[in-house]
């Protein structure tokens, strides 16, 4: 019991942990989440301040590159920290593009988009890494969100909205939401209780039926008029 | 003058208790031990109707909050069975021993020691989560008499 309850106190401040810190920037860094694994060879793109990789250095003088992607700002706020706000589907606002930039490298492509809004159109720079998060993006740009994206057996739930950010040419910066390392945490957390409980409550009930068993007819206690006075 | 009474066939599955007629229910352990030199042990354990485990002396304590159960044995089923019974205040000279309701004499001294197995202890939520402790405990069952012949040999008999 007492190992069980150390377990229980670690796992609990794991999970506290993890709702502090931003454990998908850290996902990200790994090369983990929305990007895949497969990109880790090309590690100096995703940090072009450092200026490693291929195509990092040259991209940074010029911005026109990739079709503009969005470098405006020198803030050094983390968009964790930034005001967040909704857009109009529901993703978080940064206060500038290099806060995600900064993060994740150059996109790979980018595109403009025209969305129809409330407001008429909203034009949109479309920010493409070639991961998972960019399906995602486009489903929460269309605005048709499916139900079971909000279920834990749609890798969808466990990436965040995407992000979005002003450019100073009047467009919005979208950008793939990222992989949400506490959200399957908590979620194998909850899904491991239940789980724990289900089985704990068989073993028990299999326990009494045995133990049943084993002791014969004369540990019915509430059995009145029983054979035997022993329990 | 408390009268106990033994009624069974030499197994614990049949094995009825009686205290001044009532037949005990939720019993953990009988242990009796006289002998004509002075030895009077006779020590009930029970689980009482509050759930809480009881020692006590036989013929000298008040059975506080022991369980009580309608007769379990029909009379044709006891017809089967042997019944010891002791009749005593607490004192070995003011006891008397029966066999099937016969009086014994020549009783040099009387051991029984009947313990039921292992019970668990505790229960609810600490139950479901595994916290239920079995405490492991043997079935005990002895219960011999040994009598004096007239000749002075000394006969020792099974109770049951």
């Amino acid at each position: 019991m007492k190992t069980r309850r150390t377990i229980a106190l670690v796992a609990l401040i794991v999970a506290l942990f993890t709702m502090v810190l931003p454990l998908d920037t850290i996902a990200q860094r790994r090369g983990g989440g929305s990007f895949g694994g497969s990109r880790g060879g090309s590690r100096g793109y995703s940090s072009p301040c450092s200026g490693g990789g291929s195509f990092g250095g040259s991209r940074r003088s010029s911005p026109g590159g990739y079709g503009g992607a969005p470098r405006s700002g020198s803030s050094s706020t983390r968009y964790g920290n930034a005001p967040a706000m909704r857009n109009s589907f529901g993703g978080s606002r940064m206060s500038s593009s290099s806060d995600y930039t900064s993060r994740y490298g150059a996109p790979r492509a980018s595109t403009r988009q025209t969305v129809p809004s409330s407001n008429g159109s909203t034009n949109y720079t479309v920010n493409r890494y070639g991961g998972m998060g960019d399906g995602f993006m486009m489903g929460y740009m269309m605005g048709t969100m499916p139900w079971y994206w909000s279920t834990p057996f749609h890798p969808a739930y466990y990436y965040s909205r995407p992000y979005t950010a002003m450019n100073p040419d009047g467009t919005t910066a979208i950008y793939p939401g990222t992989f949400q390392w506490g959200t399957l945490f908590f979620t194998l957390l909850l899904i491991g209780g239940v789980i724990f409980i289900v089985y704990v409550w068989l073993r028990n009930r299999r326990r009494r039926s045995l133990g049943y068993v084993s002791s014969g007819g004369f540990s019915d206690t509430n059995d009145s008029g029983a054979k035997s006075s022993f329990m | 003058m408390a009268e106990f009474s033994i009624e069974g066939n030499g197994r614990l599955e049949k094995t009825a208790i009686y205290y001044n007629g009532d037949q005990l229910d939720g019993v953990r352990e009988i242990f009796l031990n006289l002998d004509e030199n002075g030895a009077f042990d006779a020590i009930i354990m029970y689980i009482g109707t509050d759930e809480k485990s009881y020692t006590k002396n036989i013929f000298v304590d008040y059975l506080e909050n022991v369980r009580t159960e309608p007769p379990g044995f029909s009379e044709e089923e006891a017809r089967s069975l042997s019944l010891f019974t002791i009749v005593s205040d607490g004192e070995l000279a003011q006891t008397t021993i029966l066999r099937n309701n016969e009086e014994q004499n020549g009783v040099v001294s009387v051991y029984v020691h009947i313990k039921a197995p292992s019970v668990p202890q505790g229960g609810g939520l600490r139950a479901f989560f595994g916290g239920q402790k079995e405490i492991p405990e043997h079935t005990e069952f002895k219960a011999e008499i040994v009598y004096r012949e007239d000749n002075g040999d000394l006969t020792t008999e099974g109770l049951f």
